[in-house]
């Protein structure tokens, strides 16, 4: 066996067809493992990477959907999924779009359908990699913004890293979601305090109060004078994530909270440090500067 | 992100998917004040597609906790995602209510 050969698990709980499938797949030179159905197909996915899971929708216990949402959701794997079905209902396929499945082979399975379902949807993948082995293999990968406090409050920050680590870098999603939940508490500080410079009172008023009162201070040209500034670095050299957030306001404290941080046994679920308290447990490291107006988190990634 | 609200016999279920952070938790406050305002005595959180939350989701949830209990009511955590069950233990939020995962 090749280490490049493309390794394919297929899922059904009808050993006939588990059976001639794998064979089948085994004749265009593809790795096929089988799985008797989705409970042994999660126990494999435990101990095994996979390009590409090819798996029956209507099975007893975990059917298709379950399995498909699982490695979404809780085991969060990026790898194609086709679904197999003799009938498909029109919400079983918008819930199998919503999860992510790659495509759809009718049953009976045609041979020549399955390989060319299977060699499309491997070649697609191997394109969204290009771009991400790339990267992975230069020394270091920046993003910077410079961002008005009204385009800042137009459009998420997160969702713009999201889309970019997502797009650009093969990181693993744990790691991405202690990113943008870093990034979240960040910006949310560098937006409310650093250029809005917004008092608990008016941070604690109702929705549509404080969206009304957001807008008024961005319509104050001392407000959209002042700019946010965002970078990210995927440092390969030295295996890190480096990401910064800037911002023109009166900065705080910080040093008073990181000792107050150290000391910690659990992060603390008292409104104020709460979002810092959580920078403070998922950051490798934090660091502030400029009189805490500069927010550096750096997360260590694993060699790639 | 999105919220789903249903409230039968006394039982309110609240079923988040995607990221719960700052930019959208006034939906979730819009949610939790329904609840409060309804004759729900127990609110189920689905956070099994949830894949995180930030402190200011948090936020809401403790603020909502503190005055539901008040008035006797019960939060149960009965599905999550394995990165908020993390985060809900690392904050030992499942001292205050049970959580489940998955």
């Amino acid at each position: 066996m090749s280490e490049t050969q493309t390794r394919i698990l297929v899922v059904d709980d009808s050993l006939d067809m588990l059976t001639s499938l794998c064979k089948i797949l085994e004749l265009h030179s593809f790795l096929a493992e089988a799985a008797y159905n989705g409970s042994d197909a999660l126990r494999k996915l435990d101990s095994a990477e996979y390009d590409l899971i090819l798996c029956d929708i209507e099975m007893q216990g975990v059917t298709g959907l379950d399995l498909l949402e699982r490695i979404r959701v809780n085991m969060e794997r990026d790898l194609e999924v086709v679904l197999m079905t003799g009938f498909l209902e029109h919400e079983y396929y918008v819930r199998a779009i919503q999860l992510g499945a790659a495509d759809f082979l009718a049953k009976p399975i045609d041979s020549k359908a399955l390989i060319e379902t299977i060699t499309k949807v491997l070649s697609k993948r191997k394109k969204r990699k290009e771009l991400s082995n790339y990267y992975k293999h230069l020394e270091k990968v920046s993003l910077s913004l410079e961002i008005k406090p009204s385009e800042f409050s137009k459009f998420s920050l997160s969702r713009v890293v999201y889309g970019y680590l997502n797009q650009n870098h093969s990181l693993p999603s744990k790691l991405i979601n202690q990113v943008l939940s870093c990034l979240d508490e960040m910006a949310y500080n560098s937006f409310i305090h650093g250029t809005l410079n917004l008092n608990h009172d008016e941070r604690t008023l109702d929705s549509e109060d404080l969206r009304g009162l957001i807008q008024s201070r961005l319509n104050d040209p001392v407000i959209d004078s002042r700019r946010i500034r965002f970078s990210l670095d995927i440092d390969n050299a030295h295996h890190q994530l480096v990401m910064s957030v800037e911002d023109e306001g009166e900065g705080f404290d910080y040093q008073g909270w990181m000792d107050k941080l150290k000391n910690e046994a659990s992060p603390t679920t008292q409104e104020h440090g709460r979002g810092l308290a959580l920078l403070y447990h998922f950051a490798d490291h934090l660091e502030f500067s400029d009189s805490g107006r500069k927010t550096t988190v750096i997360k260590n990634l694993e060699a790639r | 992100m999105n919220i789903e609200l249903k409230i039968e016999n006394k039982v309110a279920n609240i079923k988040i998917d995607g990221i719960l952070n700052s930019e959208n938790a006034h939906l979730l406050q819009e949610k939790l004040a329904e609840v409060f305002q309804s004759d729900a005595n127990l609110l189920e959180l689905d956070l099994f597609e949830c894949r995180n939350i930030s402190s200011t989701g948090i936020g809401k949830i403790l603020l909502f906790y503190k005055d539901f209990i008040g008035k006797g009511g019960e939060i149960e955590v009965i599905r999550s995602s394995n990165s908020v069950y993390e985060l809900f233990s690392m904050l030992k939020l499942n001292q205050l209510f049970t959580v489940n995962l998955g």
